[in-house]
C-alpha cells in the first residue's frame, strides 16, 4: 500500500486538476488562472515538514517515539518534497492540448531565465544557501544522551531541576536533511525546466502564456522556499538544543523563527495576474458599477475575510483556556465551523440592520446553491455516514471504545449553527437599492457559504475521525487479525486526505462554483475567500 | 518578438508542408534572422499538437532546402538565405519593395474583406497564370 498511495494520489491529483481546467467554461484564461492557483494550494497542502520537525531528537520521555531511524525520518522528508514537486510537474503536465483545428505556435527556444521571476528567485537561492549553512553547521554538533527531567539539592537554590531531551550527532541527521535539500533543489530546477517547456495554451496568446509560465514558476518558487527553511528549522532545533547533563536555562530555534517569516514572505509574494483575469475581476466596470459599490456588497465581502479568521478560533481557544481542546479534535473542527457560521449569520444580520427596509421586496435566488456546491455537500455528508457507520461498527465488533460519539455530536451542532445563517439569509428584509436581482445574490452567497462551511466541516470530521480511531483499531487488529484489516492500513492516509479536502473546499471562492448558475441574480461575486 | 506560424488542420495542404512553407517565407522576409534557434522538433509538436515526425519532415526539407541547419548540440539553427531556383526550396532575401507591394496587397483584401485563403487563392491563380504564359 505504501507504493499504491503515491500513485492513486498523484491520479487523483492529476485529474482534479484536469477537471479544473477541462470542466465548464474549460481553456479560458480564467480557468488556467484557477488551475494554476490550485497546482498552488495542493503544493502548499502537501508541503508540510510538521511531522519531521522533531528529528533526530531523542526524547527524555521513554514514553515518546524518537524521530531517528531511516524508516521514519525518509518517509517525513520525502512526503512534502517529492508531494509538493510533484503536484506542480502534475499541475504542469495536466494542461490539454490544442483541440481547434487550426493550431498556433511561436518559433521561440524557451529558456527558463525568460520567464524566471527574478527578485523572488534570488531571495529563494539565499533561503536554499542559508539551509544549506544551517545544515552545514549542525554536521559538525556533537550529540547528547537524554537525561529523565528531575532535581537535586543545591546549597544555593534548594533544589535545581536537571534533565531533557537529547539529540543524535549532527553529522547523522545531517546525511538526511543534506540530500532532501539537494533533492528539492534539483526537483525545483526540474520543474521550472517543464514549466518552460510545457505545451502552449491554444486559448491564451503569446503573452499570457509567458505570463501563466511565469505564475507558475512564482507558486513553485514560494512552496520550495517554505521547504527550504523548513528543512533549516529542523536543523535548527537539532543545533539549538542543549547538552541536559548540563542546567540550562532554556533554548531558542532561531531558524525556526526566520522559517516563520520566509513563510510570512512568501505568503505576501503574490503571482502577477493573467491581463484577461484582471479585467474580469474588474467586476465594477464590466458588469455593473453599483452592484460592486453597493455597501451591502462591500460588507458581503468582507465577510470572507471575516469568515477565515473566524476558522482560527480554536487556536485562540486553546491559547487562552489550554488543554480545553487537547484530544477532542471533532470539537476542533466542529468549533470552527461553527465560528465561521456565526460570522456569516452575524452579517446577514449587520446587512439587514444597516440595508434592510420593510419597504424593498425580498429577492429569493431562483438557484441558491450552485449544483456543483450542491453535490459537494451531499458527497461530505455521505463521506462522514460512512465514515461513522465503518468506524462505529468495527469498534463495536472489536470491543473498542466507540470514538464516533464525538463526531457525530460536533457535527449535529454545526448543523443546528447552520439554520441561523441560512434563516437569517431567508427572513431578512430586502435590501433598497436600484441593482436588480442584488438582494438575492447576496442572500445566495450566504447560502452558498453555509454548505460551503457545512461540506468542508463534514470532510474534515470524516477525516479526523479516521485519523483518531485509526490507530487504536489498528493495534487491536494486530492481536484479532481480521480478513479486511488491511483497509484499515490506508486509514490514516485516507484520513489525511479528507482533512485537507476539507480545508480545500472551506477555500473554494464563492465565485469559482457560482459562475455556471449564470444567472443575473448573482451578479455580486465574491473575490476570493 | 518571436515569429509566430500557424497550420490548419483543415487545409488540403499537409501540415508539414504548411510549417515548411511559413518558415522558408519567414526566413525569406527576415522575420527569422541567420543564427536564430528554432524550437526542437518535440517542443514545436507540442504546441501545434501535431506528431513530432510531421515537424521533423518539416525541419529536413528546410534543411535540405539550405535554410536550416540541424546541429546535434545547437539545435536546429537558421542559415543564411541562399539563392535557389524556384521551387528547389530555397530561397532569396525579399527586396523591400516585394515586401511593401505584399503589405499593400493584403491590406487592400483586409479593406475588401477577403479572407486568407481567397488572398492565396488569387496569388496562386495569378502565379500560375503567370508562369503558364
Amino acid at each position: 500500500m505504501a507504493v499504491v498511495w503515491p500513485f492513486l494520489l498523484a491520479a487523483g491529483s492529476y485529474l482534479l486538476l484536469r477537471w479544473v481546467i477541462w470542466g465548464p467554461g474549460g481553456g479560458s484564461a480564467a480557468t488556467a488562472s484557477q488551475h494554476a492557483f490550485w497546482v498552488g494550494i495542493m503544493g502548499w497542502l502537501a508541503s508540510s515538514l510538521q511531522p519531521a520537525g522533531n528529528a533526530g531528537i531523542l526524547y527524555a520521555s521513554p514514553d515518546s517515539q524518537p524521530l531517528i531511524s531511516t524508516a521514519a525520518i525518509v518517509p517525513a522528508l520525502a512526503w512534502p518534497i517529492l508531494g509538493s514537486l510533484a503536484v506542480h510537474a502534475i499541475g504542469q503536465l495536466s494542461y490539454p492540448g490544442p483541440r481547434l483545428p487550426r493550431r498556433q505556435a511561436d518559433l521561440e527556444v524557451r529558456r527558463v531565465r525568460d520567464f524566471l521571476p527574478r527578485p523572488l528567485a534570488w531571495t529563494v537561492l539565499a533561503v536554499f544557501a542559508g539551509a544549506a549553512l544551517q545544515i552545514g553547521w549542525m554536521a559538525t554538533l556533537p550529540g547528547y544522551d537524554p537525561v529523565p527531567y528531575g532535581s537535586r539539592p543545591d546549597p544555593a537554590a534548594g533544589f535545581v531541576p536537571y534533565g531533557g531531551d537529547g539529540r543524535v550527532p549532527g553529522i547523522e541527521l545531517a546525511s538526511y536533511l543534506g540530500p532532501a535539500l539537494l533533492v528539492l533543489a534539483v526537483g525545483t530546477w526540474l520543474v521550472l525546466v517543464l514549466i518552460t517547456r510545457r505545451r502552449r495554451l491554444e486559448a491564451l496568446d503569446s503573452v499570457e502564456n509567458s505570463l501563466l509560465r511565469t505564475i507558475a514558476m512564482n507558486r513553485l518558487l514560494r512552496t520550495v522556499a517554505t521547504i527550504a527553511s523548513g528543512l533549516a528549522a529542523i536543523a535548527g532545533n537539532h543545533a539549538a538544543r542543549p547538552d541536559p547533563s548540563f542546567v540550562s536555562s532554556g533554548w531558542v530555534n532561531a531558524a525556526g523563527a526566520v522559517n516563520l517569516a520566509v513563510l510570512l514572505a512568501m505568503w505576501w509574494w503574490a503571482p502577477p495576474k493573467l491581463p484577461a483575469v484582471q479585467a474580469d475581476g474588474d467586476v465594477p466596470g464590466r458588469r455593473g458599477p453599483y452592484a460592486a459599490s453597493h455597501p451591502a456588497t462591500r460588507l458581503s465581502v468582507s465577510l470572507g475575510a471575516a469568515s477565515g479568521l473566524a476558522a482560527f478560533v480554536p487556536a485562540l481557544a486553546a491559547a487562552f483556556i489550554p488543554g480545553a481542546l487537547a484530544g477532542h479534535p471533532a470539537l476542533v473542527v466542529g468549533l470552527a465551523a461553527a465560528s465561521v457560521l456565526l460570522v456569516t449569520a452575524a452579517g446577514e444580520l449587520l446587512i439587514q440592520r444597516n440595508y434592510g427596509t420593510s419597504e424593498a421586496p425580498r429577492g429569493w435566488p431562483r438557484q441558491p446553491v450552485s449544483p456543483a456546491m450542491l453535490t459537494t455537500g451531499i458527497a461530505a455528508l455521505t463521506i462522514l455516514a460512512a465514515a461513522v457507520i465503518v468506524t462505529s461498527s468495527v469498534q463495536a465488533d472489536l470491543g473498542i471504545l466507540p470514538s464516533w460519539s464525538p463526531t457525530l455530536w460536533a457535527c449535529a451542532a454545526v448543523a443546528l449553527v447552520a439554520v441561523l445563517p441560512a434563516g437569517a439569509a431567508k427572513a431578512r428584509k430586502g435590501i433598497s437599492t436600484a441593482v436588480p436581482g442584488l438582494d438575492a445574490a447576496l442572500r445566495a452567497i450566504t447560502v452558498h457559504r453555509v454548505v460551503r462551511t457545512l461540506a468542508a466541516s463534514f470532510t474534515a470530521q470524516a477525516g479526523v475521525l479516521l485519523l483518531a480511531a485509526g490507530p487504536e483499531i489498528r493495534r487491536t487488529l494486530e492481536l484479532e487479525p481480521a480478513p479486511w484489516a488491511w483497509a484499515w492500513d490506508a486509514a490514516p492516509f485516507t484520513g489525511a486526505l479528507l482533512c485537507a479536502a476539507g480545508i480545500v473546499i472551506a477555500v473554494i471562492p464563492v465565485r469559482s462554483f457560482a459562475r455556471s448558475t449564470g444567472s443575473a441574480r448573482t451578479a455580486a461575486k465574491e473575490p476570493a475567500t | 518578438m518571436s515569429a509566430g506560424i500557424t497550420v490548419d488542420l483543415r487545409s488540403a495542404i499537409p501540415p508539414y508542408e504548411q510549417i515548411r512553407s511559413q518558415i522558408s517565407s519567414l526566413i525569406a522576409l527576415g522575420a527569422l534572422a541567420p543564427g536564430t534557434r528554432l524550437p526542437t522538433v518535440r517542443s514545436l509538436a507540442a504546441d501545434l499538437g501535431i506528431a513530432a515526425g510531421t515537424v521533423a519532415r518539416a525541419y529536413k526539407e528546410l534543411e535540405a532546402g539550405g535554410l536550416v541547419d540541424s546541429r546535434r548540440r545547437g539545435g536546429t539553427v537558421v542559415t543564411a538565405p541562399a539563392a535557389g531556383a524556384p521551387g528547389s526550396g530555397g530561397t532569396v532575401p525579399v527586396p523591400a519593395a516585394v515586401q511593401a507591394a505584399v503589405d499593400h496587397y493584403i491590406a487592400a483584401g483586409r479593406a475588401a474583406q477577403l479572407s486568407d485563403e481567397v488572398l492565396l487563392d488569387v496569388l496562386r491563380g495569378k502565379l500560375g497564370r503567370d508562369a503558364s504564359s
